[in-house]
């Protein structure tokens, strides 16, 4: 008792130390990972196959990794899965609930699963979070009834039904329409304001604004950890602009990351990244880059750029 | 710490989706319909047969709901696997899983409530389908339907709680387990139902004391249900259902121990509970059959120490008297003299008695008081006399006894052992009962076979009766029970006045028992004195209906019985005791001894028992309740309640016939038969007590129930009787009797091997099957030649001579002779012989006489019947007129056709013929010839000629039978048939190159030395032997027949040729419908070997046959032997071997 109320003196966190993860056949997904998480929004960017959802699951209690040590609110995730459970609420990368449930049954039932006992403040919570996600009015539907999107709130509503001191987000917009993913980035950030949200994206626009601290993780690796400004700031002169007509188009930009193009009557505005720091001639650099661009010019700079771009453009 | 708060939430999230899913619903309507048509169709069948035969009490609906529940739960555990099959991958499919995982519950929580999740779905529905039936009852019984019962609560309760939870719960533990371990759900699902299926084949397949223990339905382990002595469940039954439950938890233990998801817990300590909780039900099981191979080892124990006293001098027991009291359910003490006579031949040093182990003897006295040295191990009560007691001289000795008996005792010879019956095969036996006694708080009944009485001698043995003479006894036991009791014994129960604690009671039946047995519970009584003799009837209170419903029928019972009473009275065979109790006991008492025969153990000396599901339960109400439909009949209602009442018990084939066993007191329990041919004699004399006493001969052998294939067939010919012929009801009793007689294998049997050399302990089912064939037509032939009264008397001067003793074949003799027969002479020599006669109609005539005086048409029938058998025989014709206005011709409709009762039995001796003349009335249309037993095996038609109305023959009429000189035809020609010893069937074996199989005895049942053709469709592989009434035969008319081949099996005609020249061969070919309906004929090849060993093939085109004589071809033979081969090769689809005739071609 005295270690717990000592690690809620503390303040809430994820510690994470050495964390190194091997599937079979000698895949490595994690390759040392060393983190420490607090209070607020925390952004786990990385393309595909990075590891992040192998870390999510090492947090979640879902997998033991074949080294290091994680700690989530004090608790290790091996040793004392059940506290480490009852701390956080899940979305995982892939989410639907049973086909044959309604939709308040599926987050009652979660609700309890989750340690809500008493039926009445269930209930109540339940409406609640339905609410905060826009599925009041299908509360009584058969998940097999729900759209994607519907599916994908419900699954924020179940991993937010117990209110959790720690939300663990994996890839959470995908599949919402941008209104909802607006929403959604708003939901984000006003709940972490007091608890740990670990949000792990390939998608930058999901940190939104109230993200202040992010990790960019590579095969199984960190390369980053900073705020979203620090890492605006490291791209710096690697992106630029360049002007392009239809005929050179193609040919230009063959050798670059792409982040945008803008057709403007004859004229075609194109915005890249430079791997190397080099901007090929009649490109100028550009002062205000975003998030997005920083991300991808830091992937592009570890010769990765075309992952990190790739699927992004896919979206 | 297992939280129940999880548990309860994920199960109610499972049950919530079992509920929701089609397949839930398909086998939850599969198996309600499934169980509701069982009740329906068991309802319909005991509302319909149950006052037709007591047989037929067992399927009374109130007793059945583990019946119905077997088919229903057998459904709902299949269900329950397909249920459950794809928990896990259900929910990676629906991508909860890891949702799911990440929630703060372990591993033994998600498995403990997902099994309650499905468990719950699937036993609630179970609880309300046993409430559903039990309104429908209710309904039905509220609404006086003539078909439908509650159920018996006790049973209910025992399907719902022991019979479906343990099965419900170890299956889904087995399911959850095995998805676990195979993560295919496909795979899954077939290894459970693998496993099932081994279960259930294992119940039903290996012997009940094995199978038992992996009956998961718990069907074996419920007792039969019983309102006068319910119990649920055995110990036995009690550890297998508890093991099954226990395994569950332990399977579910390593369910939760491997399963995949992450947990705090730890695997091993999971795991070790879970191995823990199996354990704990291996304990179980194992104590269990630890206790079975004990009994088995106990009673084997029993057995040697009996056998080991084989051959010891055996006191005769003379007298059994002094008081029994009994303490239901708790104890029983006896304090009993016993009066006992030494051999005749040699001095008794010790006296040697079988009591039951589980009694102790507390003290023994000689005739003086002083106390004697005894022993009493293994069952065996060794008493040391003071002196040796002089031959033939008797003494009396006290026995002071307490103690309960011990069931395991009864029967250590048995031809049968209950315990290793197969209930998937022979499970009908169980419907027999199975305790040997009972000494419960509600009943008692202590059967002789538990030896709560002491007994003389070891118990082995007892039932050789050729060299162990039963040993008659006289008996005076009082009996005290608790008030309220009432008790049935030897006789009647005489109530003895005095300040006892409870009620007491007097048996004192005044004439000789050969056993005594003593039941006792709260019955309501009725009883009166008819012709000297107390009739009473102790059935439980709640059993009184039918009594009321038929005390318009007393009269008419009166009357019949004192009929019977004063004509067996009258002719010196009185009932010998002082009462006759009927007494109604429950279903789970054994209804059949041990021994080779396993006679009923229904009849005892002066008290008939009487199962509870038999009168009680029969629906009388349901069978009267039109009784303005009977109010024309002769005699009104109550006689045909009385006809009813009679064929209920007479169509009873459990061993309660009340008839056949009360006509035992008149004879074969005052007397019995020793020395060689015991065993036929005395089921002779019970045939022929039987017959003169109540008409009825009955039919009880275990082996009918054993084998249900035969029970079937009885079944089955019973209900076409029935329902085809509709005008008479074949009583089961005659079928199954039928069934048994009729099949080849017994008359094989028979005729190879004397009643008096037969070993009934080789094959006790055939011993019982041939003594009902032949014992049965020995009464009845004895009782046709020697008339009723004489017959009676017969009986009467053997009991009066042998009361209380045994006689011999040569006392059954003299006792014939001195009443002016030869009874050797009148039925032959049935005990050392295996001949019999055969019956031939050598000539049928038919024809017009002139009009009678009066001008009434005449007919003469006349007929010539040889009997070409030494042994001499007994028939009837049975003949039928055409009544359509006297004119005759057999052309009319065989709607107008009368059959008046058989003719008198004609007793035709050995190498005999006679002539029959009748003079009739109506033109004689058919006669039918009723053999009781020969060679030709059942009754056959006699051809008659047509009649021409308007010829009119001007001879004298014959009226009566003639002894005429008996010769055998002369023919010119020689005819081979299937069934003469001239005709045999080769198969090819590759590597023994031809094997003669004619009279291979085969493991399966033989006609003949062949196999049995079962099937009038189905064309035997093998060569085998079908009875075809039109085909050629002179006794039997049979065929070979044999599935088409290459040629490889072989038929042979062989004959001698007498002199050499032109012979013609022909093929008897029976009318072509009657062979294999729409089968194709062919072309059949042939080989005709002469005695010089030339060789002929010839083919024989079957196709272009009609039925009779067909010529094949001439040849010119040699003299000597010829032979004709019939191989298997054909283009049609089958060859028959009927019969082959050589005629001289210059002779045609």
């Amino acid at each position: 008792m005295r270690e717990t109320m000592n690690r809620n003196a503390n303040g809430m966190s994820i510690v994470i130390k050495g964390v190194r993860h091997v599937y079979k056949g000698n895949a490595v997904a994690l390759d040392g990972i060393d983190l420490t998480i607090g209070t607020g929004l925390f952004g786990m960017l990385g393309p595909n196959g990075a590891g992040k959802s192998t870390l999510m699951r090492i947090i979640c209690t879902l997998l033991v990794p074949t080294e290091g040590e994680v700690t989530v609110g004090g608790f290790d995730v091996i040793r004392q899965r059940r506290e480490v459970r009852r701390l956080f609420g899940y979305l995982p990368q892939e989410f639907s609930a049973w086909r044959l449930h309604r939709v308040e049954e599926v987050l009652d039932t979660l609700a309890s699963l989750s340690g809500l006992n008493d039926k009445a403040s269930r209930r109540k919570r339940v409406s609640n979070v339905l609410g905060s996600v826009g599925l009041e009015g299908v509360a009584d539907r058969k998940v097999k009834k729900l759209s994607g999107g519907m599916v994908r709130r419900l699954g924020v509503a179940q991993a937010l039904i117990h209110d959790p001191r720690i939300l663990v987000v994996d890839e959470p917009t995908v599949g919402l329409d941008p209104e909802e993913r607006l929403h959604f980035r708003q939901l984000m950030t006003k709940l972490g304001r007091d608890r740990i949200i670990v949000l792990s994206t390939h998608i930058v626009a999901d940190l939104g604004s109230g993200c202040s601290d992010i990790a960019l993780i590579d095969r199984g690796r960190v390369e980053f950890r900073g705020s979203p400004t620090e890492l605006i700031k490291r791209a710096r002169g690697a992106v630029f602009e360049i002007g392009v007509t239809r005929q050179n188009e193609a040919e230009i930009i063959a050798s670059m990351e792409v982040v945008s193009r803008e057709e403007n009557g004859r004229d075609i505005t194109i915005r890249a990244v430079s791997g190397d720091g080099k901007l090929p001639a009649g490109a100028f650099p550009v002062e205000n880059s975003n998030l997005e661009e920083a991300y991808l010019a830091f992937m592009a700079a570890r010769g990765r750029g075309e992952e990190a771009a790739g699927k992004e453009q896919l979206l | 710490m297992i939280h129940f708060q999880q548990i309860k939430t994920i199960a109610r999230a499972e049950m919530r989706l079992t509920r929701r899913l089609a397949r839930y619903w398909i086998f939850l309507s599969l198996s309600y319909l499934l169980a509701i048509a069982y009740y329906l169709v068991y309802s319909i069948l005991h509302g319909s047969f149950s006052t037709y035969s007591a047989t037929v009490g067992v399927l009374s609906p109130r007793f059945l709901i583990s019946a119905v529940g077997l088919y229903y739960l057998f459904i709902y555990v299949v269900g329950a696997i397909f249920l459950a099959f794809d928990l896990r991958a259900r929910d990676t499919r629906e991508r909860v899983s890891e949702v799911l995982d990440s929630r703060p519950y372990t591993n033994l929580e998600l498995v403990i409530g997902r099994f309650i999740g499905i468990l719950l779905p699937s036993w609630i529905p179970i609880l309300v389908l046993a409430l559903l039936l039990e309104i429908l009852g209710l309904l039905l019984v509220a609404l006086g339907s003539p078909i439908g019962d509650t159920m018996n609560l006790i049973s209910l309760f025992g399907f719902v709680v022991t019979m479906a939870l343990p099965a419900l719960a170890f299956a889904l533990s087995v399911v959850f387990l095995v998805t676990l371990m195979v993560r295919n759900r496909l795979a899954a699902a077939v290894l459970a139902l693998a496993l099932l299926g081994i279960s259930y084949w294992a119940a039903f397949y290996l012997p009940v004391a094995y199978g038992k223990w992996f009956d998961l339905l718990g069907y074996i382990s419920l007792n039969f249900p019983s309102e006068i002595s319910p119990v649920m469940l055995n110990l036995d039954g009690w550890l297998q259902r508890l093991g099954f439950l226990f395994a569950a938890f332990g399977l579910l233990g390593f369910s939760a121990a491997m399963h995949p998801r992450l947990d705090g817990g730890s695997r091993g300590k999971l795991a070790s509970s879970g191995a823990g909780l199996i354990i704990l039900a291996l304990i179980f099981t194992g104590i269990g059959i630890y206790r079975n191979v004990s009994d088995i080892r106990l009673t084997e124990r029993w057995k040697i120490a009996h056998e080991a006293a084989n051959g010891m001098p055996t006191p005769d027991l003379q007298s059994i008297t002094g008081g029994v009291t009994v303490e239901p359910g708790r104890s029983l003490n006896l304090e009993i003299d016993l009066t006992f006579r030494a051999p005749d031949n040699k001095a008794l040093e010790t006296a040697l008695f079988t009591l039951n182990p589980g009694q102790k003897v507390t003290e023994a006295l000689d005739a003086t008081g002083r106390p004697l040295s005894f022993s009493h191990e293994n069952g065996l009560l060794q008493l040391i006399l003071p002196y040796p007691l002089a031959p033939d001289n008797e003494t009396t000795i006290h026995l002071s006894i307490r103690g309960l008996p011990d069931n395991r005792f009864a029967f250590l010879e048995s031809a049968i052992d209950p315990g290793m019956i197969k209930i998937g095969s022979e499970g009908n036996m169980a419907l027999l009962g199975h305790a040997p006694a009972l000494f419960k708080s509600r009943f008692v009944a202590l059967m002789p076979a538990l030896r709560w009485l002491p007994a003389s001698g070891p118990e082995t043995g007892r039932d050789d009766t050729r060299t162990r003479p039963i040993d008659f006894f006289s008996i005076d036991l009082s009996v005290d029970l608790p008030d309220g009791w009432l008790a049935a014994g030897p006789g009647r129960r005489h109530n003895v006045e005095g300040n006892f604690k409870g009620g007491r009671f007097r048996f004192s039946p005044g004439a000789p028992v050969p056993k005594v047995a003593l039941i006792a519970s709260r019955f309501e009584s009725r009883g009166i004195e008819i012709e000297g003799v107390y009739m009473e009837l102790l059935i439980h209170p709640k059993h009184i209906k039918n009594i009321e419903l038929l005390a318009d029928t007393g009269e008419k019972i009166q009357s019949w019985i004192r009929e019977r009473l004063r004509e067996a009275s009258d002719n010196g065979l009185a009932y010998p005791y002082d009462g006759l109790t009927l007494v109604e006991v429950p279903s789970t008492l054994r209804t059949f001894g041990g021994g080779w025969r396993m006679d009923t153990v229904l009849a005892q000396p002066g008290v008939m028992l009487m199962r509870e599901t038999d009168f009680p339960m029969a629906r009388f109400d349901t069978a009267f309740r039109n009784p303005d439909k009977f109010k024309d009949r002769e005699g009104g209602v109550a006689q045909v309640k009385w006809e009813r009442l009679k064929t209920l018990f007479d169509s009873d084939v459990s061993g309660g016939n009340i008839f056949t066993g009360a006509a035992r007191n008149f004879f074969n329990y005052q007397t019995a038969a020793t020395g060689p041919g015991a065993f036929a004699l005395n089921y002779v004399m019970k045939g022929l007590s039987s017959l003169l006493i109540t008409e009825k001969t009955g039919y009880f052998s275990v082996h009918f129930y054993k084998d249900q294939r035969r029970m079937a067939q009885a079944i089955t010919s019973t209900v076409n009787t029935y329902t085809v012929e509709q005008s008479t009801f074949t009583s089961i009793g005659d079928a199954a009797a039928n069934v048994a007689t009729a099949r080849p294998g017994v008359w094989d049997k028979m005729l190879n091997v004397s009643l008096k050399d037969m070993d009934p302990w080789k094959n006790p089912a055939q011993m019982i099957d041939i003594l009902t064939l032949k014992g049965n037509t020995v009464a009845r032939s004895i009782l046709d030649a020697l008339g009723h009264e004489n017959t009676v008397r017969l009986l009467a001067s053997l009991r009066e001579t042998h009361r209380g003793g045994s006689f011999t074949v040569d006392d059954l003799l003299a006792a014939g002779k001195a009443l002016g027969y030869d009874l050797n002479e009148l039925v032959g020599d049935w005990l050392g012989s295996t001949t019999l006669p055969g019956f031939v109609c050598s000539e049928a005539k038919a024809y017009r006489l002139s009009d009678s005086a009066d001008g009434s048409p005449r007919y003469q029938l006349l007929l010539t019947v040889r009997n070409d058998e030494p042994a001499p025989g007994v028939f009837r014709f049975i003949e039928s007129f055409n009544s359509s206005a006297g004119t005759g011709g057999r052309t009319s409709s065989p709607f107008m056709v009368v059959t008046p009762p058989p003719s008198k039995p004609i007793r035709l001796a050995g190498k005999s013929a006679i002539r029959y003349g009748k003079v009739v009335s109506q033109a004689p249309w058919a006669v039918i010839l009723d053999p009781y037993l020969s060679l030709n095996r059942e009754k056959f038609n006699i051809e008659l000629p047509p009649i021409d109305p308007e010829k009119i023959e001007k001879v004298d009429p014959i009226e009566g039978i003639e002894e005429i000189p008996w010769s055998l035809p002369k023919e010119p020609f020689i005819v081979v048939d299937d069934l003469d010893p001239d005709f045999q069937v080769l198969d090819s074996e590759e590597s023994k190159g031809m094997r003669i199989n004619a009279r291979r005895n085969t493991a399966g049942e033989t006609d003949h030395g062949l196999p049995i053709g079962q099937s009038a469709f189905q064309i035997p592989s093998d060569w085998s032997r079908i009875t075809r009434p039109m085909s050629w035969g002179k006794y039997r008319h049979t065929i070979a027949a044999v599935k088409a081949g290459n040629g490889e099996k072989k038929a042979v005609f062989t004959c001698t040729i007498s002199k050499a020249g032109q012979w013609d061969l022909e093929l008897y070919i029976p009318a072509k419908e009657t062979v294999f309906p729409a089968r194709k004929w062919g072309t059949w090849h042939l080989t005709i070997t002469d005695s010089n060993g030339d060789e002929r093939e010839i083919t024989f085109d079957s196709n272009i046959t009609a039925e009779g004589w067909n010529l094949s071809e001439s040849f010119d033979l040699p003299e000597g032997d010829v032979s004709v081969t019939l191989s298997n090769k054909t283009d049609g689809k089958f060859v028959i071997a009927d019969a082959i005739r050589w005629s001289p071609s210059a002779g045609r």
